[in-house]
């Protein structure tokens, strides 16, 4: 069974970022009960979402990203024909729905499958990892070179992050779109990013990935993002 | 070597005069006094030229520690700094929301300090946001330094800037100052008939994608402006 993840990107009312995600766990509280009535396989029980809102540093804002947890095809397909083929419709999610148009106004939804390495996110709590600052970023790269920009990310990106302290949250292929790839890196402190993206002129091996990366990317959009108050991952203090 | 953020931030009912009055008499004071970020420059786009209402504002930063410091002691502003997110929470009343790009000077971009030194500085900025072919950032740095410059000196244009985006790959921004309207109109006219601008641009076509350019000004102080 392919694990997919929901990969949402929420325009949000100005201000109220924290509100939403806020009331994005609360659904999730409802999707919980409903699972356990379902009688769904014990692994997809219990959904949960990392929740992410835009800094103003780069990127378009104010955003929220919501990044769920693993599921598969077979369960989104339950979520959708309950939303949409009016056989059990969900009245609480109709509820929430519509309890939340004074904080969101529009979203664009992406289907992301994950690569072979990236790391769940219940492994990234178990190891205790927590970030002040995730990069997200979006690249579209020429026909037919998703993979081979992936495996180059696995091969010669990834040594070079962790020297830097940045860790893999994850990287993904996009489920209708073939081109395009989303990479989400995250460090404890913000100067973990500062190092990394100022070593470009001094570190060969950053260069080198940079070069690549100019070499090949058509285009990208990235938003620096905080974790929500409510993320496993954020960093108190 | 400085590091930028410069924000485009989208105006709502009328309140351009008043966000920026906000940045200029309080936002940057604070930024500056608790976070040590200087205010490089902000301006409102000039309609006719391009989206509008929208202001822009301009960070500039010592160098990357400086940045991931003042980042570290900022984010979360309503955790770290109060007195800022108060403001952010004022602004919403005039601003809906924006975009913002990380910069990196090339070495031939004075920063604040050299600007302010050597009285470069302008009430209008050309704006220019540029995509070069794919590896060509440094190549087409290079030959503004070497070509365009001198060209654009001749006219009566200061840089500002030329700077790259230090994430989006081939991305990046020129800002030129120019001192009066009737300079932009002197340039935007030569450019239609000047053969050294002509020839320019075709240097350019070998390294550009794309360039995209409009008018940014400084405002006077007083918050009743649209």
């Amino acid at each position: 069974m392919t694990t997919i993840h929901l990969h949402e990107v929420m325009d949000i009312a100005p201000g109220l970022e924290e509100p939403y995600m806020a009331s994005v766990l609360s659904l999730e509280d409802d999707q919980v009960s409903r699972n356990i009535a379902e009688g769904l396989e014990e692994r997809w029980k219990r959904p949960s979402t990392s929740r992410f809102r835009t800094t103003d540093v780069s990127g378009r804002w104010p955003k929220v990203v919501n990044l769920a947890d693993e599921g598969s095809f077979e369960t989104l397909m339950g979520s959708l024909r309950r939303q949409f083929s009016g056989a059990g419709l969900a009245a609480d999610m109709e509820d929430w729905w519509q309890r939340n148009t004074s904080l969101r106004t529009h979203g664009y939804d992406r289907l992301l499958i994950p690569s072979s390495f990236t790391p769940s996110r219940a492994e990234l709590v178990e190891q205790g990892l927590k970030g002040r600052v995730f990069l997200h970023e979006f690249v579209r790269v020429p026909w037919g070179e998703t993979q081979s920009y992936m495996s180059a990310l696995e091969r010669d990106f990834l040594p070079v992050a962790s020297r830097y302290q940045w860790m893999l949250f994850g990287a993904y292929t996009i489920a209708m779109d073939p081109r395009e790839i989303l990479t989400v890196f995250f460090m404890r402190e913000w100067v973990h990013m500062a190092n990394l993206l100022g070593a470009r002129e001094s570190d060969a091996d950053v260069k080198r990935w940079f070069d690549f990366r100019e070499q090949t990317i058509d285009e990208s959009e990235e938003m620096v993002l905080m974790p929500g108050h409510n993320n496993d991952l954020f960093v108190w203090g | 070597m400085a590091v930028y953020i410069f924000e485009r931030i989208e105006i709502i009912k009328g309140g351009r005069g008043k966000f920026i009055d906000l940045v200029r008499r309080r936002w940057a004071p604070q930024n500056e006094a608790k976070h040590g970020v200087h205010l490089a420059g902000l301006w409102a786009t000039a309609g006719s030229t391009a989206d509008w209402p929208e202001a822009n504002v301009m960070w500039e930063y010592r160098d990357w520690t400086h940045f991931a410091e003042a980042s570290q002691a900022q984010y979360p502003r309503e955790d770290k700094d109060p007195y800022l997110n108060e403001l952010w929470r004022q602004a919403l009343d005039w601003r809906s929301g924006g975009v913002s790009d990380l910069l990196v000077p090339s070495s031939f971009s004075p920063d604040r300090a050299e600007r302010q030194a050597k009285g470069i500085d302008g009430p209008l900025v050309q704006v220019e946001r540029v995509k070069t072919k794919k590896g060509k950032m440094s190549e087409y740095h290079a030959a503004i330094e070497s070509e365009l410059v001198p060209l654009a000196k001749s006219r009566g244009m200061q840089l500002m800037g030329a700077y790259r985006h230090a994430i989006r790959p081939n991305e990046g921004l020129n800002l030129w100052f120019l001192s009066s309207w009737d300079q932009a109109r002197d340039i935007w006219e030569s450019d239609l008939t000047d053969p050294e601008v002509a020839r320019w641009r075709q240097r350019s076509g070998d390294l550009l994608e794309n360039i995209r350019g409009h008018i940014i000004v400084t405002p006077p102080e007083g918050a009743l402006r649209t």
